[in-house]
């Protein structure tokens, strides 16, 4: 029954790779199923028979679509993901010199949501029916029932225009200016991760409360141990299928930062995949495509190896 | 506040399997009262879905908001004082008067009726969404939940792989390939939401498949289609009719994501979502009312539909009511 994490981890890993397989070729096939296919989206409607057929051989669009697959896989796999229709930049640079923007975006939601999530989950469970109980409840309601494109629209009109405290729009890397690129990153970090906050508030509240009805926890009172370290006790346990929704969470706003980036004019990956589809780049699109959907996986294979490491229930003797 | 409610908490549909469960879930009710007022089990069963609903004030309010939601999206011509698309081009960008409630856009276009008519597009993809991700995920689960084996695996991997994209990239894929429609935004977000149906349907077809009354009625013969229709799914159903609610939520909130990301619905029809894409563009200036009403349309609405999801998730299936 017990399996050791590295067993585990190994069969959790050739689990994904089917996964990112099959992510990879479905959305190779999608752009292929692009009506004319790339060849006219290139060359426009009016191209003659004679240029499209060219383009086709050039790009090597006229083998078998496999063949092409194998091909484009090899590529990503050394870092290449082609070169644009649209402005023959390669694909893999512009990804790369977005990426760590994109990375920053998301790291500031989930930053926020966990501040907000942790203290506002703890206090709703552990005061009851108490007007903090009825915020936290408040909070976890309207959190998920509020777009986040909209919230950061009432930010900007806040910010932007009644107070003029923190920047609404552009990007400064935190890499090159720790204080600035803060700053730049506050309102995209509330408003990506109000969500999530709310979704890890009530699961936290609906966790800990059960936990704190466990019988365990008498027997740690009745040793003299003090409240709050009993409720340390509880909130050890409760985190363990929060962290999964965490996880998966993580995976939602990398997500939810492409529209992030729209909204505050952020130069990430998500304005970048906003203007292929508009340009129908569908080269770019594929390989922003597979890159977000890989870290997606990873980071739900890393939290699927934390989930394991956690519960002892699953942990052997190490 | 669901305190006890183990025995009758699981399926409570009313089908045809009801002769099994109707005993247990019967058991922890008063027994007194049943004499006079049980009908039949599934009249029985209505009544206390309904008393249990009602209790719940949330759930109440939740379901007047989805009504009055569904009232404006059926007769907004009735509702709106004018036609979504007269323009006024003198009075653009009026501020919220007696005349504009909501106040007008760039082309003085009344926004309080574009809101009213964009409660139409929301309201087609809230119910239609979950529609045609049920079609698919619900059979599937069935499926992997009933066999299981290799079928299980294999079904559940390609669910696996659908679900690894993050829903808004698979939507914006979906729609940037296919073309911006109402129907293939609603086909897209049908697929990104297929997983969670097949995942959920399989979770209760898996439990229910080892209950006796499935051996029963394989042990008397019933074909696996008969078994799968009539003594799996009516026990899948409550679990599947809470996803549908909170997934209508996230499709209205999805779709306005594509809107506003310029891949939704295409203009002239109002969407929600659309009309905030342009309204954005007006914060820096000072049109507050352009991105803030069409926006509080679609909270109210979302919050509608999460209300009634929560609502329905206490009374029909107590056992993953986070609140217990």
């Amino acid at each position: 029954m017990t399996t050791s994490i590295r067993e585990y981890a190994v069969r959790r890993l050739l689990w994904a790779v089917p996964v990112l397989a099959l992510v990879t070729f479905i959305v190779f096939g999608l752009v292929r199923l692009v009506p004319g296919g790339p060849a006219v989206v290139m060359l426009g409607a009016d191209a003659s028979p004679e240029q499209l057929a060219a383009v086709r051989a050039e790009l090597g669009l006229n083998q078998p679509v496999y063949v092409q697959y194998l091909d484009y896989i090899g590529g990503v796999l050394g870092g290449d993901f082609g070169r644009s229709y649209v402005d023959n930049q390669r694909v893999g640079t512009a990804i790369a010199s977005r990426l760590p923007t994109t990375l920053f975006v998301t790291l500031a939601g989930f930053v926020v949501s966990l501040s907000v999530a942790i203290p506002a989950g703890t206090l709703s469970a552990v005061k009851r029916g108490t007007k903090w109980d009825s915020v936290g409840l408040t909070f976890g309601l309207l959190g998920v029932s509020i777009p986040n494109f909209w919230l950061g629209i009432v930010l900007l009109l806040t910010f932007g225009v009644t107070y003029d405290v923190l920047p609404v729009a552009g990007y400064v890397s935190p890499l090159s200016d720790p204080v600035e690129g803060l700053r730049y990153l506050i309102l995209p970090g509330i408003t990506l991760g109000t969500a999530m906050a709310a979704i890890v508030t009530r699961m936290l509240r609906s966790e800990l409360l059960e936990e704190l009805q466990q019988d365990y926890l008498d027997a740690v009172r009745m040793k003299g141990v003090s409240e709050t370290r009993t409720l340390v006790h509880a909130m050890k346990n409760a985190f363990i299928p929060v962290v999964t929704v965490i996880g998966m969470q993580f995976g939602y706003l990398l997500g939810g930062s492409i529209i992030i980036e729209v909204v505050f004019s952020i130069p990430g990956m998500g304005r970048l995949l906003v203007n292929a589809i508009a340009s129908r780049d569908y080269i770019t699109l594929q390989g922003i495509v597979i890159v977000y959907t890989t870290f997606f996986v990873a980071v739900n294979l890393v939290v699927d190896l934390t989930y394991f490491y956690l519960n002892p229930k699953l942990r052997g003797e190490s | 506040m669901t305190g006890s409610t183990g025995a009758d908490g699981g399926p409570e549909t009313g089908t045809d399997g009801g002769e099994v469960t109707g005993g247990t879930a019967a058991g922890t009710d008063g027994d007194g009262s049943r004499a006079v007022r049980s009908d039949r089990p599934v009249v029985r069963r209505a009544r206390r879905f309904a008393r249990r609903f009602r209790r719940n004030r949330l759930a109440t309010v939740g379901l007047l908001i989805v009504a009055g939601f569904l009232v404006v999206a059926l007769f907004p011509e009735q509702i709106a004082p004018r036609a979504y698309d007269v323009t006024d081009v003198p009075n653009r960008l009026a501020p919220p008067s007696a005349e504009n409630p909501m106040g007008t856009d760039r082309y003085g276009r009344d926004i309080f009726s574009r809101v009213v008519f964009g409660a139409r597009i929301a309201f087609q993809v809230a119910v239609l969404t979950p529609l045609v991700a049920m079609a698919v995920g619900v059979p599937i689960g069935l499926l992997a939940g009933y066999y299981g084996g290799l079928l299980d695996d294999v079904l559940m991997r390609v669910m696996d792989s659908i679900f690894a994209f993050p829903t808004i990239l698979l939507g914006l894929t979906l729609v940037a390939v296919f073309g911006q429609s109402l129907t293939n935004i609603v086909l897209a977000l049908g697929v990104v939401f297929i997983p969670q149906f097949a995942r959920i349907t399989r979770g209760s077809a898996l439990s229910v498949s080892k209950e006796s009354h499935v051996k029963v009625a394989r042990s008397l013969g019933a074909s696996d289609a008969r078994i799968l229709a009539l003594h799996v799914l009516p026990f899948c159903l409550s679990a599947i009719l809470v996803q549908a609610t909170i997934t209508a939520a996230l499709a209205i909130i999805l779709e306005s994501s594509l809107s506003f990301l310029g891949v939704g619905v295409p203009p002239p029809r109002p969407s929600w979502g659309g009309m905030l894409r342009v309204g954005k563009g007006f914060v820096g200036s000072g049109e507050w009312w352009y991105s803030v009403f069409p926006g509080l349309a679609i909270v109210l609405s979302v919050l509608g539909f999460n209300l009634l999801g929560d609502g329905l998730r206490s009374v029909l299936d107590p056992r993953t009511d986070p609140d217990r």
